[in-house]
């Protein structure tokens, strides 16, 4: 049998802080520990980990690491000075690389981190959460929880469909690769569209709405599963610490602020600590 | 008593398309199982939804006509009160699961009923026994097979005791032994506790023994009802084998820590047939899938045409090798019929008039040339399924393999099928039927295997039945 995922609430109040501490510095060292924390727990995931996510945070993050510096006019030390193409701006300043790089590495952070916590969450637990207190949110919670998965075995499948019939998808530059997969977008895009409808019906056609439900008693968390609310609350404080005291500020222009700094450093450690936890209680 | 009446049901899902729906009359009484029979794409899925209380709530479309279920309007009440009295179990089972593991889905609309916590615990038991699924306990739904999901998703209707069932191509994924088993569960409940039953089928064979009534659906209309299936012609079976196409040597492969089949040899050659059955969950959409590169071997090697599957990508095992997996229907490419037939050759770089001409025939060999310029997404099941296996032949491949292609088709869809594989094979295509239709397998197949407990046992002497 496979392991259990893990209960909802400590896995929400983890990624509620991690998020909030995600969005709420600049400084590289809590962001870098982050996405360290991120991949550690999408890694000790009950099911075989998405690599959707971690390519999709990696294409998001590397996207973003090459536009800011065409799309920011800022910083002293500069390292190249292209020709005027407007709106671009081809003056390229370190401070702009640092600045972009902080920021991509955030995209790749909070897309596995998100991720993550979908791949470890028991999303029935979840669900029967959200309809306690919001019964008409519960089927969009369950929806979001299946769909997700669902869309990601049929992009696996179309693509391997597509193959089967001699679509080279696997051969050739990457160019000529993304070619040939484009056109499988739409044929995704309407298994999803067909998968959200079967799922709102599927519900339906089992007596969702009728009227005030029953919950059948779910076995109590294991110590384990219990002690993810320290990692949890860890990330909590963290992220109100954050706020409130401003220890992950860093400015990047004009100049870069000196990367040694206490505050930002024990945030860092304590995000990593949270994460980390809650990977090796996890796995 | 009557517990299901339907008076003059009309139903469009839009207006461009025809009626799926045209004036149908139907009342079931407590204690009667009715079989609706009728062609792919004919209205049995749309006339179940009906009477389920989901159309037109979910689809949109035009209705017309009254339906009462177990003493509910089913126009005016709400589709989720309707389908805790009379569930709808849906011919796509992957459809149906709601939730992550299978005592959860199992006590989902049990839950919904408000029946009490604890004896939600004892329905469960009770309906995962009764479809003997009681060792699928505790197992995310995910892992399952296409038959074992099916067995849940019967435990999940039958725990919510209703007063009618409507039972979508109920046993489609079930081996014989596990369909001859729940429907004998379903005519002992219907006489037993008085329930009105009906069940959409293209597996005549297997359900009308249990049948108070046949009723034949064809283009939105109810027809006559008839007597028997006709069931499907037997073929000349003479056929001159070519060289080989596949070999499996000491081949072991496992579904995560379970091992699917161990040491296994097999040898096919051209122009034969081999028809696999085993129970539910005994591995053969994993062995498919391993012959044809897509899951890893554990040990051993398969060669096709004398080379190493996994050694190429699989864009470059075309045309050597063709497969239509599970559920095909699910993942079609394009826009149109045609232009999902048309890829194949189109990927292979065929020229245009020969790839015209590759479709016109596919098409035609499965009966679907009217559905060419339909979207697939417009169509049933079935008529999915075909255009998958039409798409798969269009590209000629010279060993295909097929995982439960019968699902969804109709009589006429699978005497095709089976005819086909024949005139295939006797053009010396190879193929490998993994099939729980012992019919489609006696008419198309000349060897028969048997994959159960790890093991692939040859079945020798011909037209025998694999179930």
């Amino acid at each position: 049998m496979t392991r259990r995922a893990g209960a909802p609430g400590p896995l929400v109040l983890l990624g509620l802080g991690a998020l909030v501490l995600a969005f709420s510095v600049e400084h590289p060292a809590p962001i870098v520990a982050l996405a360290i924390g991120a991949v550690a727990l999408l890694l000790t995931a009950p099911r075989a980990p998405s690599r959707l996510y971690l390519i999709g945070g990696a294409i998001s993050g590397i996207g973003l690491i090459a536009l800011n510096p065409f799309v920011t006019g800022e910083g002293e030390h500069i390292l190249f000075r292209g020709p005027r193409l407007t709106p671009f701006d081809t003056e390229i300043t370190v401070e702009e690389l640092a600045a972009g790089a902080v920021g991509g590495v955030r995209v790749f952070a909070v897309a596995v981190l998100v991720g993550a916590l979908l791949s470890h969450v028991d999303a029935d637990r979840l669900q029967a959460r959200v309809a306690r207190v919001a019964p008409r949110s519960a089927l969009m919670a369950a929806m979001s929880a299946r769909l997700l998965p669902a869309l990601e075995r049929d992009s696996r499948a179309i693509v391997e469909v597509a193959r089967m019939r001699g679509a080279r998808l696997g051969v050739g530059s990457w160019h000529r690769r993304a070619r040939a997969a484009a056109p499988l977008a739409l044929p995704l895009l309407g298994s999803g569209m067909e998968r959200g409808l079967d799922i709102a019906e599927a519900m339906t056609a089992r007596g969702y709405g009728a009227g005030p439900r029953t919950r059948t008693p779910e076995p109590p968390l294991d110590r384990r599963q219990r002690m993810l609310w320290i990692p949890g609350v860890l990330a909590v404080v963290v992220a109100a610490a954050a706020l409130i005291t401003g220890s992950g500020a860093y400015t990047f222009y004009p100049l870069l602020d000196p990367l040694l700094q206490g505050g930002a450093a024990l945030l860092a450690l304590l995000a990593a600590l949270a994460l980390g936890a809650a990977a090796w209680l996890s796995r | 008593m009557t517990v299901i009446s339907a008076r003059g049901i009309r139903f469009s899902y839009d207006e461009s398309r025809p009626p799926a729906l045209r004036g149908v009359d139907l009342d079931v009484a407590a204690g009667e199982v009715v079989l609706l029979r009728g062609p792919s794409g004919g209205g049995k899925t749309t006339l179940l939804r009906a009477l389920g209380g989901l159309l037109p709530h979910f689809h949109g479309g035009a209705f017309g006509g009254e339906i009462t279920v177990a003493g509910l309007d089913g126009r005016r009440s709400r589709p989720a009160e309707v389908s805790l009295r009379a569930p709808l179990l849906f011919q796509d089972v992957e459809a149906h699961a709601v939730m992550s593991d299978v005592e959860r889905d199992v006590a989902f609309g049990a839950e919904n009923a408000g029946v009490a916590p604890g004896e939600i615990r004892e329905r469960v038991g009770g309906a995962l026994a009764a479809v003997d699924a009681k060792h699928l306990a505790g197992r995310r739904i995910d892992e399952l097979s296409g038959g074992e999901r099916q067995r849940v998703a019967l435990a999940g209707v039958l725990a919510l005791e209703p007063q009618a069932l409507l039972l979508d191509e109920p046993t489609s994924q079930l081996d014989d032994r596990s369909a001859a088993r729940n429907l004998e569960l379903v005519r002992r409940l219907a006489g037993e506790r008085g329930l009105a039953v009906v069940i959409s089928a293209h597996r005549v064979d297997r359900v009308e023994a249990i049948a108070s009534r046949v009723v034949e659906i064809r283009d939105g209309r109810i027809g006559r009802g008839l007597d028997r299936d006709q069931g499907l012609p037997e073929l000349a079976r003479a056929r001159r084998l070519g060289p080989e196409a596949l070999r499996l040597s000491t081949v072991t492969i496992a579904h995560g820590e379970r091992v699917v089949a161990e040491r296994v040899h097999l040898a096919l050659h051209a122009g034969s047939v081999l028809a696999l059955s085993g129970p539910n969950g005994a591995g053969k959409s994993t062995l498919l899938r391993a012959i044809a590169g897509l899951h890893p071997v554990r040990a051993g090697s398969v060669r096709i045409e004398g080379r190493e599957v996994a050694a190429a990508p699989p864009e470059d095992r075309v045309p050597a090798l063709g497969y239509v997996g599970q559920d095909p229907g699910r993942h079609l490419l394009t826009e149109s019929v045609r232009a999902e037939v048309e890829l194949a050759p189109r990927y292979q770089s065929l020229p245009r008039r020969t790839r015209q001409d590759r479709v016109a025939w596919a098409l035609s060999a499965l009966g679907i040339d009217e559905l060419a310029d339909h979207h697939p997404l417009d169509l049933s099941t079935g008529q999915r399924q075909r255009v998958a296996i039409a798409a798969a032949i269009s590209g000629r491949p010279r060993l295909l393999l097929l995982d439960e292609p019968t699902r969804g088709l109709d009589s006429d869809g699978r005497r095709r099928l089976g005819a086909l594989l024949r005139a295939l094979a006797a053009d010396g295509m190879a193929a490998i039927v993994a099939t729980h239709d012992s019919g489609v397998a006696g008419l198309a197949a000349d060897r028969w295997a048997r994959l159960g407990g790890g093991r692939l046992t040859e079945q020798r002497g011909a037209n025998r039945s694999p179930a």
